[in-house]
Order: structure tokens, then C-alpha cells, then sequence
């Protein structure tokens, strides 16, 4: 019988690793057969939103940039969130930065602790807390 | 599935990862249903001091609503705290106690 994972996610993604174990969690947790939601709480409510281009000419290195690309996990939210993975965020961790009314990326959900987190926990065998 | 959930918290107030445990720990309260502890450990024990403002208020109404609150002995003797200064209620504990808060439930969260 399938088992359902929950993880709140308190890290952003740049030069921090927390956010890419949670990516790679879910991915192994999904491979499984299992179930996993991530809910995207304070700084991991920055990772839920469509990357927006900068048009103009930046000074970074093509060194700097492509270890900061690595980092990016726009691409592999969406592909969980595609798999099954299901994401949300909490709207007054985006709300505080300014980010609340950005567009997300695809299966990821507006959300709060009291309604959406708690609706995940409702159905969940483990939890996990992970960032700082 | 989750009955009994314990949030651990670690940083003090001005961080902003100790707001966010304590607004899980109440939604999960009042709106899961759930039987919520409130450990705090090393720096969060400061969550406890009556602090003013939106984070102690909503300590204060996690208690009121049925959460327990519970403070690492050890903690409070290296920060030269005292029991008494605590939020009413509050439940000092040592290792082994919390310990065994740990065990007897079915997720312990940090923050």
C-alpha cells in the first residue's frame, strides 16, 4: 500500500542545498509508487514561481552563471508537479516578499497553513521539515 | 496517519524560521485537529518569555486553544532562565522527557 510524504520546505533553492534533496526526495519517493507533497513555506515559497527573464546585458561570467543555473529547479518543480507531486505554498510567507500575486509554475497551488498544509498532513505517514 | 504532532523549536524570536513554526504549530492545532507540542530547544526557549507582539500573542493562543508548551531544562540553565519567567503552563523538561515526547508521537517537525 502506498505511503504519502510531506515535507515543508523552508529553504530557497540559490547556493543552498536543501531545496535540490527535497527535489531529489520526491523524485525517489514518486519512483516508489508513493505519494509526496511539498509545502512551500517561508523562504521555499520562492521557488514557486515562472522565472522572469532579465532582458539586459549582465555582467555575470558564463562560469558564475552556470553554477547558479544549477540551482534553478523551476524545470524539475514542474516535472514533479506533472508526476504527481503536489505543491503549495503559503501565501503570507509570499504575501511578506512581495511575491503572492507572481505567476506560478505549473502544479504549483496558492495555499496556507491552515487550509492546505493541514489538508496534506490529514493524509500523510510521515512529515519532514527541511531548511533553515 | 498523524494524531500527535511535536514542532520543535530552535531559533528565537527574530527569526523568522520561529514564526513559522509557531503558525504551523496552531494551524495544525486548530484547524487539523491535531494534538500539537510546542518543544523548545536551545534559542527557542526565548519564544517563551512572554514575548509582545503577533509571535508571543499567538504562543499565548496556541496554549489557550489546547496546545501544551515544553522547554528544554538545560536550555533555559545555559541562557540563565528561569522556569517562572515562562509562559503560564509552559512544562520544563529535561533530555530524557523530551525524549520521550518525541516517541510517543507520529511526526516531530524543527524549525
Amino acid at each position: 500500500m502506498s505511503r504519502t510524504l510531506t515535507i515543508a520546505l523552508l529553504s530557497g533553492s540559490t547556493e543552498n542545498d536543501d531545496a535540490a534533496f527535497v527535489v531529489n526526495l520526491a523524485r525517489a519517493v514518486l519512483a516508489r509508487g508513493d505519494a509526496v507533497n511539498v509545502f512551500l513555506y517561508g523562504n521555499g515559497c520562492n521557488l514557486a514561481n515562472k522565472p522572469v527573464p532579465f532582458d539586459g546585458r549582465s555582467p555575470i561570467s558564463d562560469a558564475l552563471r552556470g553554477h547558479m543555473d544549477g540551482f534553478v529547479l523551476a524545470g524539475a518543480i514542474e516535472e514533479l508537479a506533472a508526476a504527481g507531486a503536489k505543491f503549495a505554498t503559503c501565501h503570507t510567507t509570499e504575501y511578506s516578499r512581495g511575491t503572492e500575486g507572481l505567476a506560478y509554475l505549473d502544479g504549483v497551488a496558492w495555499g496556507d497553513v491552515g487550509n492546505s498544509y493541514t489538508r496534506f498532513l490529514m493524509s500523510t505517514d510521515v512529515l519532514l521539515t527541511i531548511g533553515r | 496517519m498523524l494524531s500527535t504532532i511535536n514542532v520543535v523549536l530552535r531559533q528565537a524570536p527574530g527569526q523568522e524560521a520561529s514564526v513559522l513554526g509557531i503558525r504551523a504549530a496552531y494551524a495544525m492545532l486548530t484547524a487539523g485537529g491535531f494534538d500539537v507540542r510546542l518543544l523548545c530547544l536551545g534559542d527557542g526557549v526565548y519564544n517563551l518569555l512572554g514575548v509582545p507582539g503577533y509571535p508571543g500573542d499567538l504562543v499565548r493562543r496556541f496554549a489557550a486553544e489546547g496546545g501544551t508548551l515544553h522547554a528544554h531544562d538545560e536550555a533555559l540553565d545555559a541562557r540563565g532562565l528561569s522556569g517562572a519567567a515562562l509562559e503560564p503552563g509552559t512544562e520544563v523538561l529535561d533530555a530524557a522527557a523530551m525524549a520521550d515526547l518525541v516517541a510517543d508521537a507520529e511526526a516531530t517537525t524543527a524549525y
